[in-house]
Parts: C-alpha cells; structure tokens; sequence
C-alpha cells in the first residue's frame, strides 16, 4: 500500500466522514424538531379533548354530561405524554429546558461538528486524542 | 299509562299490545265456554285463537291475536295467507297424527312433510353472482376509505347523462358512423349528450307533447332554442330557476372557471388516464356536426313513443290526481304510504352524534400522532445509523492517519461542545435560561442548595414527598427563579403527586416575609397619614412627655412663684427633671465619700430595746457609688445642682425642717440659687420658626439674635428741657423720655423674650386665663386644673360649712333633750312626791319632807346636779316600787346618750367635736341649774303631761314604763340626727 494511495483513501474517508457528520446534524436537526412538534402536538392533542383521549380513556363520551358548569379538567402529568416523552433524546432535552441537569448530562454538551471549535484554535493537546472523548467513548459502548 | 280498556277496543284496527296488569284495567275473565277446546296442552292460549280462525266466535279476535310480522294492510297478501292456512293445517294435521298415531303409527307423517314446500313467500334470489359486473363496473381506481362513505349526492347527480342509448340506437349510431372518417364519428357519449338535450329541451318546451306528437318543434326551432340557451348562460345564472341537469352545470361551471377538463369527485375516472380519453366535443360543435340526422332519429322515435320519453321513466304518483285514481293505476310505484310524522331529532340524538364526531375527530388526532412518532422512530435509527457509520468512518480514518502519519482534522474525530443552543421559549416562564457552562453551574449551584434545603425541610416536617420524583424535583428547580420574585407562596401540605406545582418555602423565610409586609404596611399607613395630616401642625403636647426646657434651668431664681413647687408635679418636673434622675449632690457626695456619719434621715432599729438610732455608715457604699461620682463630678459641672430639689430634700431631712412642706420649696431654693451660680447654660443663640399663613404665605419667624436696644434711659430732669423756661413744656420729639416709650412700643409684641424673662418682666397679665410664669405649652391644662382646684376648694368650703350647721343643729337639739330629760325627771319627782304624799300621808310624811330636804340640800352643796336627782330616784325606788327599780339607769343612759352626740360628731370632723363637746358641757349645768332653782312651778305642768301620757299609752299602766317609753321615743331622733349627718 502506498503512501500515496493511503493518503487518498484517507481524504476519501475523510470526505465521507464529513458527509456522515453533517447528515447526522441534519438528522438531529430534524429529530429535534420534529420531537417538539410532538411534544406541541401532543399538548394540543390534550388541551382540545375535554371529553378525554386516546391516553385517558373514552369513558366521559358515554356519560351524559348534562351540567356542564363543573366540567373537570383533566391533569396531566409527565407520564401521560406517551407519543413525546416515549424518545429518550427527547426526555432529555425536555429536561435542560426545564432546566434540569441529569445525571449523565454532561455528555449531552458534545456534538459531532466538521467545524474545529473555538474558532479554528487547535484545541489544547490536539495530537491526543482528548481524555474527554474518550470518556465519552466508553460511556457510549 | 294504560288505556281504557273501551278505548283499546275502539280503536278498531289497532293491534293488541300487551299491557302491564293494573288496578286500573279491568281483567277479562274467560269462562270454559269462551275458549276453544284445549285439548293440546303445549300450545299458547293466542295459537289456540289461531287455530280456531274458522270458528265463528274466535274470528275477529283472531287477526289481533296473531302476529304476522307485516303491515296491517298488508296482512291480506295472496302469499302470506297462503303460508299463515298451510301453518294451521299443519297443526291440524299434527293434531290429527297426535290421533292418527296410535292407530296408524306415523305413516301418514311423511305425507304430511310432503305437502309443506308447497306454499311460501316468494322472495327475490339474491344468492347468484352476476360475473360479468367487472365488464361493466371497471373502475378500479376506487379506493375503499377507512371510514364510512358520507355521500349526499343523487344517483341522477353521478351517472352523467341521463339518456341511455337502447338498441335502435345503437343500430343508428353504428349506420351513422358507417360511412364516416375517424373524426367525423360520433361515439355513443356524443350521442347520448345530444339526445338528452333534445329530451330536456322538448320537455321545457312542448310539455305537452304527448297530446298531438306530429306538432313536434322542428330541428331549426330547437337548436336555436339550444344554443340560444348555452350562449345566454355567459351572462347570469339565469335560467329562472329551472332545473339545469348536471352536465350543464359543469360546462356552465367550466366555462366561468376557465378550468377544462371539468371533472368533479362523482365524476367517473377513467381505468388508464395514459389512454387518451376521446374527446367529447361541446354541444354546440356536436349540433353542427350531428344535430340534424340526428334529430330526425330522434324525432322518429318521439312520435312512435307518442310524444312521451324514448328513455323509459319511472312513473310517480300524480299529486294533482285524486286518490282513486292514483290507487287504480298499477303502474306507478313507491307509492305513498300512511303518513307518518317525521321523527324529530332531539338533543340527546345531536349530542350523540357531536360526541361521535369528537371521538373520531380525537382518534384521528390520536393517528397523526402515532404516525409522527413512527416517523420519530425512523429518523432515529437514521440518526443512529448515521452515527454508527461516523463511528466506523472515523476508526478507519483514524488506522488510516496513524499509518500514513497525518496530523490535523483532529475536529472531526471527537465530538466537541455543544456552541449555546439556543433553547426555544417555553409556555413556562423558566424557559429563558439557557444551558451555557456558567448557567449549568447556576443550575447546579442552584440545585444543591435546593437540595439542601429540601433536606432541611424534610428533617424538619419528616416528610418524605419530595424525595424520589424526579419530575416533582425538576418541576421545582424550575419553579425556583419564580419563586425568588414572587411574593408569598401558599404555606400548604400537599400530596406527594401535587407537589411539583409549587416551591418548597422555610418557614423562616415566610415568617421574614411576613415581617417585612407588616412593617410596609405600617409605613405605608404612616405615609397616608402624613399625607392626610398635610398642612396641620400639631400643637398638643405629649402627655407622656412633660415639658422640660433645659436651657430655662438656670432661670429658676428668677421665677417669681415658688411655693408651688412641691406641690405641682409639672413644675418640679420642670425645675428639678435634671437633680432628680440620679444626681448626687456635692453634699451627698461627700458624706459618702466620708463614709464616716450616718446617712441624714437614715435609722436602723437597735437590736437590744428596739429604739430608733441613726444607722451607721455602710463600708461599702462608697465604692457602690464610687463610679458614679467621678462621673458626676465631670459631667455635670452645673452649679445649680447643689440647690437640687433631692439635695434640698435631704438636706431638709438631715436638718428635721420640713418647713418646705407647708412653707413652700421655693424659698428655700432661692437661699442657695444665689450663691451657686458658677456656670449657666447659654441660651441658644437664636431660633427660627416656619409656619405658614393665611393665603399660604409662608413666614419664617426668628427669635433671639436681635435684642431690644437697652436704651440708656437718661430721663434727663432739668437738661432736656427745651425752650429755656417756657413753662418748662417739653416738646414730644425731643423727650427721651417719649422716644423711649415709642421704640419699646415698636417691640412690644415684638421681643425675643423667653416666656420667663417676659413673665419677669410683666408679672401680672391681662389674661384672666394665662397664669403668670408658665409656659404656655401647658397653660391651659393649668388653667383647667386651676378651675378644678379652685372649684374643689369651695366645694369643699361650702361641704365644711353644711357640715357646721348640721353639727349645730344636733346640738341644739341634743340641748333640748337633755332639757326634756331633766324636766321628765323633775315631774316624775312631782309626781313621786305626790303619790307618795297621798299614800304615805300617815306613815312617812315627816322623814319624806326630811329627806328630801336633805337631798336638795346636798344637791346645792355639792353642786353636782345630776348624781343627786339620781340618788334621790334612787333612793325612792329602792324605798318603795320595785317598779322604779329602772329608774336609776335612765340617767346615766341619758348622759350617755348626749356623750354620744360628739362621738358620732367626730366622725365627721374632729374640729366640730371640741366645741360639741363644750357646748354640751355648758348646757348641762345651765339645765340642771334651772331645774333645781325652780323645781315648783314647773311640776304642775309636768304632771299635767305626765296624765296625758298616761291616758295615751293606758291608764293601768305603771308611770315608770310611760317614762321609759318617753325616753326611747326621745332618743330615736337624735340618733338620726347623727346618722343623716
């Protein structure tokens, strides 16, 4: 194997795994937002079934509800978002908005990027592989 | 409830309807008569009525007894009362086995099955399938929907053209198109549209075709009639509101839109939209092309169909016809049946079905959601994909750059901080943070404490709620910013699920807040207050604060009333506020520091007799008081402290004067006032006042600073005479003496004086009510009080004087008594000496005369009134009745009695007892002076009463009982006279 061919095969690897790294912020781009769609959704899903839904049950639309002064309202809690807080990725990010660290959280703070960070500064120890990753490596396998 | 059983039965037709047994209905009874033969036992009463139909009392009730199952009027049908007589012989004939059996052991039972199939209801076969419906139904884009299909369109609406071609027709069409080029064909569709509009054409014109067919519209007429009516269409929607068919609408439709191919949702789609479709020319072109041959087809049939539809119609009842003849007429079909009133659609009927619509509306939500979390699941694995191909990606170039030694595109292998999301708004107002590094350690910081307070709280109420949740947690960390601005949270035990909504709060926090809402709304009070009170000035002074002006202590000497002192405890507050809160004069002072005499006016008890001996020093009060008297020595270096009002008093008391108390303290003070006067406080140099006016003028007045110029007055005697010796008139502008007067009238009410130094300047004011010398802070309370005392002192004279007068009437009538009482006396003596005279005339004359010559002789002697008439009642009574063994006792009871009087006078006051006393003293002898110097004339006239008495109170009674009475009844009033006292 040549150095000369190597080289190419690593500016082609490197090509596709600038392509990769970018679809996959697409991809969570789009993950993201169409989670909070859900979530939004879902919310709205909940606000506008007075009568009860698919989460709740069915059971007021059987019952004549004559007295409509005192209507219920029904309470919903964390458990009962089952379309948007059925994603993990997004139970996640629901949690730092509400602004809430968890326990692994930290993680969550790193992104794959094709651009070098703190505006093209090399990083400190950049010929290392940063311990930080590596952390972040194993915690993942 | 249930009808009346007449009523049920007029009703005719109406059909028996099983009704609920009821007091109210009377119950049929049915005799054995009544009922038909019951020989079969298994069978119901009502098939029993069935099966007696033929009999002649079971028939009418028949038909109401069974139940067909069909209209009423429908129960003559030819078929079903086929079926309903081949059912009754069938129960016959198994009646008839029932018999038949024991004799012909069933053989006849198979013939009976053989008869059955004959009769029955025919019905339509609905049991074959037509096999070549995919000929004619070939529209295999319809796609079945989910849900039901709601359709509100007509057949007529949907099928297009309402002409269908028959079999001359097609004959026609195909000897038309015979001979024709491909375009010049007209396809069926085409044929079709141009008969049917001929067809509506006709029927709007010639309605009444059918009457004379053969004066049918010739093509001229009707095309122009056509195509008038197409082109008029652009303008308007016309028509009058005539039925336009569907095809117009849609090329009138087309035609407004401008949109071609004009095909509706009902509208057929065609198999293969590749294929192109023939095109359907529009009617006009169509008339042009084909519209005359055809037109005479058409006409040919129109005629042979005598003028009515070539296409076969439906005939409906004619409203317009009578009843009859709409019955008569077998060809018209779905008739009018009874009328019946339409079902009204009631709430209960709407909100089912809203409740319906909400259900689907809420599943169909419910879809769309679970699509977009499906979607969710698959971007998902895209992304994870996507992040396991990185990951392969990057090992590879990572093997790739170590063989090859490249450095640099670190960045791509590792992920890298996350560059300040910007985190979307929530609905909660939380949302604004953001998660960069210096926020999160916020959080962080935010959270332990947090926590450590929760901790806190839960070791303090043992509670355990908020433990374990962590949404409950969460939704509190986020509430913890609101928390920090809100004002008070509600102070409220909740279950663990309810939580999260609110903040955990200590209780010293709440009970700080509190605090602090109660002192802003004291403030906030006090503000509206001062606001309220703009413009007023108050001018009482507070009572708790006596007036105490400092800088006039000096003045004290000065003060020209000073017996009132130690009687008015607003001036000794304000000449001696200063020696009397812990200040030691010199004089004490030494006599502690001493420690060597006794404290002035300080005793102790001697342990041995008991007697009073001034206490000796204590060793250790000097260095009690040690502190103190270095202090006081430096601070108060006030001369006027040795003339102190406490030093004054205990100097009094050292010297046993207590003149001060009756003479006055002020005396006293001034003696020393003089001779200690080593410093004075200045006055202040000057004061300023603010106040403002009428009109809102504000004045600034001043005090002090400015004196009244102490003008020399040279009251010049001789000198300033003017004009030598003229009369020696002095002229008003040159007198001094005048200019004086003047410029002091220029400061009389001008003048910076104090009020002390102007009371010292005029003593006596005109105001009645302004006392002399006191402030004026006060002046009005003096006054008051000065009313008060004033008026006191004269209640209090005048009470003395009521009390003089009663005292003296008391005694006059004390006098009185004692008078009577030795009058009584007297005459009892008389009376004694009468009686005796009657009854011991004889025996004891001599030595009675004797006796009492020597008794009054005593008497005079001795010159003790009172103990003689005594000795001499005595002496009778020890003589001679036992009766008048009381006697003796009533004088000294008398003497009591008038001691009596000035003891009960003593209470009142003691002056008036002296002279009570000595007036009594004085009365007595004079009394018994008279008594004994004239005892003579003045026993007939006792005697005379003592008769009178006697006949009052009754003859039989003893003399000395009557005089007791007397007694008695004379000393009541006296001591009611003491008592009202």
């Amino acid at each position: 194997m040549s150095k000369s061919d190597s080289t190419e095969q690593y500016d082609a690897v490197k090509a596709k795994l600038t392509q990769q790294i970018l679809r996959k912020q697409e991809l969570d781009a789009k993950l993201s937002k169409l989670e909070d769609k859900i979530y939004e959704k879902e919310n709205e899903y909940f606000a506008e079934s007075a009568h009860g839904n698919i989460v709740k049950g069915f059971d007021n639309f059987t019952k004549a509800n004559t007295g409509g002064s005192h209507k219920k309202r029904i309470a919903y809690t964390d458990d009962d978002h089952i379309f948007s807080l059925s994603s993990a990725s997004f139970v996640k990010s629901f949690a730092r908005k509400q602004g809430l660290t968890g326990k692994n959280d930290e993680l969550d703070e790193y992104e794959d990027s094709v651009e070098p960070t703190n505006g093209g500064v090399v990083p400190p120890g950049a010929n290392t592989t940063p311990s930080r990753k590596r952390k972040g490596r194993t915690m993942d396998e | 409830m249930a009808l009346p059983s007449t009523k049920s039965q007029q009703a005719g037709g109406a059909r028996f309807r099983q009704r609920k047994i009821s007091v109210k209905q009377p119950l049929i009874i049915y005799k054995q008569k009544d009922l038909p033969d019951l020989s079969s036992n298994d069978l119901e009463p009502s098939q029993i009525h069935h099966l007696n139909s033929s009999g002649n009392a079971a028939q009418q009730r028949d038909v109401h007894a069974m139940e067909t199952g069909v209209d009423k009027n429908e129960e003559d049908e030819v078929h079903l009362q086929q079926v309903i007589n081949a059912a009754q012989r069938a129960l016959r004939g198994s009646e008839e086995k029932k018999k038949s059996e024991i004799n012909e052991e069933g053989a006849a039972g198979s013939r009976e099955e053989e008869k059955k199939p004959d009769v029955y209801i025919p019905t339509p076969d609905a049991s074959r399938i037509w096999p070549e419906a995919s000929k004619y139904y070939n529209d295999f884009t319809f796609v079945a929907p989910e849900t039901y299909i709601k359709f509100s369109a007509t057949v007529e609406d949907t099928v297009g053209v309402e002409y269908n071609m028959d079999e001359e027709d097609e004959e026609f069409l195909n000897n038309f198109n015979k001979d024709k080029s491909s375009t010049k064909v007209c396809s069926e569709v085409e044929f079709e549209i141009i008969c049917d509009k001929l067809e509506k054409t006709i029927e709007e014109r010639q309605p009444f075709l059918s009457m004379d067919p053969s004066n049918i519209l010739t093509y001229k007429e009707l095309s122009g009639f056509i195509i008038g009516e197409l082109t008029s269409t652009n303008n308007g929607y016309g028509n009058g509101g005539k039925y336009i068919s569907t095809t117009a609408l849609k090329d009138k439709l087309s035609k407004e839109l401008n949109y071609k191919p004009f095909v509706t949702l009902f509208d057929k789609r065609t198999e293969n939209e590749d294929k192109p479709q023939p095109k359907i020319r529009t009617i006009t072109k169509l008339f042009d092309l084909f519209g005359e041959s055809i037109y005479t087809h058409w006409k040919e049939r129109k005629i042979s169909r005598h003028g009515k539809h070539i296409h076969p119609s439906l005939k409906f009842e004619d409203p317009n016809a009578n009843e009859k003849e709409n019955d008569a007429d077998p060809y018209i079909c779905f008739r009018r049946r009874e009328f019946r009133q339409a079902r009204k659609t009631r709430r209960a009927d709407t909100l089912g079905a809203e409740r319906i619509r909400l259900l689907q509306k809420s599943i169909h939500r419910a879809q769309e959601l679970i699509e977009s979390v499906c979607q969710r699941e698959i971007l998902r694995l895209d992304a994870l994909d996507a992040e396991h191909e990185i990951f392969k990606l990057r090992s590879e170039g990572k093997s790739l750059k170590r063989t090859i030694g490249i450095k640099g595109d670190d960045y791509l292998y590792y992920s890298h901080k996350r560059k300040k999301p910007v985190v979307k708004i929530e609905e909660e107002p939380v949302g604004t943070e953001t998660s960069t590094p210096a926020s999160k350690k916020q959080k962080k910081n935010k959270e332990q404490a947090n926590r450590d307070r929760k901790d806190v709280e839960d070791a303090a109420t043992a509670t355990s709620v908020v433990e374990g949740i962590p949404s409950a947690a969460a939704a509190a960390a986020a509430l913890q910013q609101e928390a920090a601005t809100s004002s008070t949270q509600p102070y409220v035990k909740l279950p663990a699920s309810k939580i999260p909504d609110m903040d955990l709060v200590t209780v010293s926090l709440v009970l700080k807040e509190k605090n602090e809402t109660i002192k802003r709304a004291v403030l906030e009070k006090l503000r509206k207050r001062k606001e309220q009170d703009r413009h007023f000035i108050n001018l009482t002074d507070d009572p708790y604060e006596p007036y105490f002006n400092i800088t006039t202590n000096d003045h004290s000497d000065k003060v020209l009333e000073l017996n009132h002192i130690p009687y008015s405890s607003i001036t000794s507050s304000f000449y001696h506020e200063i020696n009397n809160s812990n200040y030691i004069s010199e004089e004490l002072k030494k006599l502690l520091e001493e420690n060597k005499k006794a404290l002035p006016g300080v005793k102790t008890f001697r342990g041995s007799n008991g007697e009073l001996i001034p206490s000796k020093p204590f060793p250790h009060i000097s260095s009690l008081t040690k502190d103190y008297n270095g202090e006081s020595g430096s601070d108060l270096t006030n001369g006027s402290s040795d003339n102190g009002y406490i030093a004054q008093l205990l100097s009094n008391i050292e010297s046993n004067n207590f003149n001060a108390y009756n003479n006055g303290y002020g005396s006293q003070v001034q003696h020393r006032a003089d001779e200690s006067q080593e410093s004075k406080l200045s006055e202040p140099i000057f004061s300023m006042r603010k106040r403002v006016g009428r009109g809102g003028r504000l004045f600034i007045d001043r005090r002090g600073l400015f004196k009244k110029p102490v003008a020399p007055l040279i009251e010049s005697s001789p000198s300033v005479t003017v004009g030598g010796g003229l009369g020696g008139v002095v002229n008003v502008y040159d007198s001094e003496a005048d200019a004086q007067k003047r410029l002091d009238s220029r400061w009389r009410f001008d003048d910076d004086l104090t009020e002390y130094e102007r009371g010292i300047q005029e003593p006596f004011s005109l105001d009645p009510s302004k006392l002399n010398c006191i402030s004026e802070d006060t002046q009005s309370i003096r006054f008051g009080s000065m009313l008060l005392s004033k008026s006191y002192d004269l209640f209090r004279e005048s009470v003395h004087q009521r009390q003089q007068v009663l005292i003296q009437q008391a005694r006059a009538r004390a006098l009185q008594q004692q008078q009577l009482l030795q009058k009584q006396q007297q005459a009892a003596q008389a009376a004694q000496n009468a009686q005796q005279a009657l009854q011991l005339q004889q025996q004891q004359q001599q030595a009675q005369k004797l006796q009492q010559q020597q008794q009054q002789n005593l008497s005079r002697q001795s010159g003790l009134p009172i103990p003689s008439s005594a000795s001499s009642s005595h002496s009778q009574s020890q003589t001679h009745t036992p009766s008048h063994s009381h006697s003796p006792v009533t004088i000294p009871n008398s003497r009591q009695l008038s001691q009596q009087l000035p003891h009960g006078q003593d209470k009142m006051g003691t002056s008036a007892s002296s002279p009570g006393s000595m007036g009594n003293s004085t009365a007595r002898p004079s009394a018994q002076q008279r008594t004994n110097s004239n005892p003579n004339p003045n026993t007939n006239i006792v005697q005379a009463n003592l008769q009178q008495q006697q006949q009052r109170t009754g003859a039989h009674s003893p003399p000395g009982t009557s005089q007791q009475k007397y007694k008695q009844s004379n000393s009541t009033p006296m001591y009611n006279n003491s008592s009202s006292k």
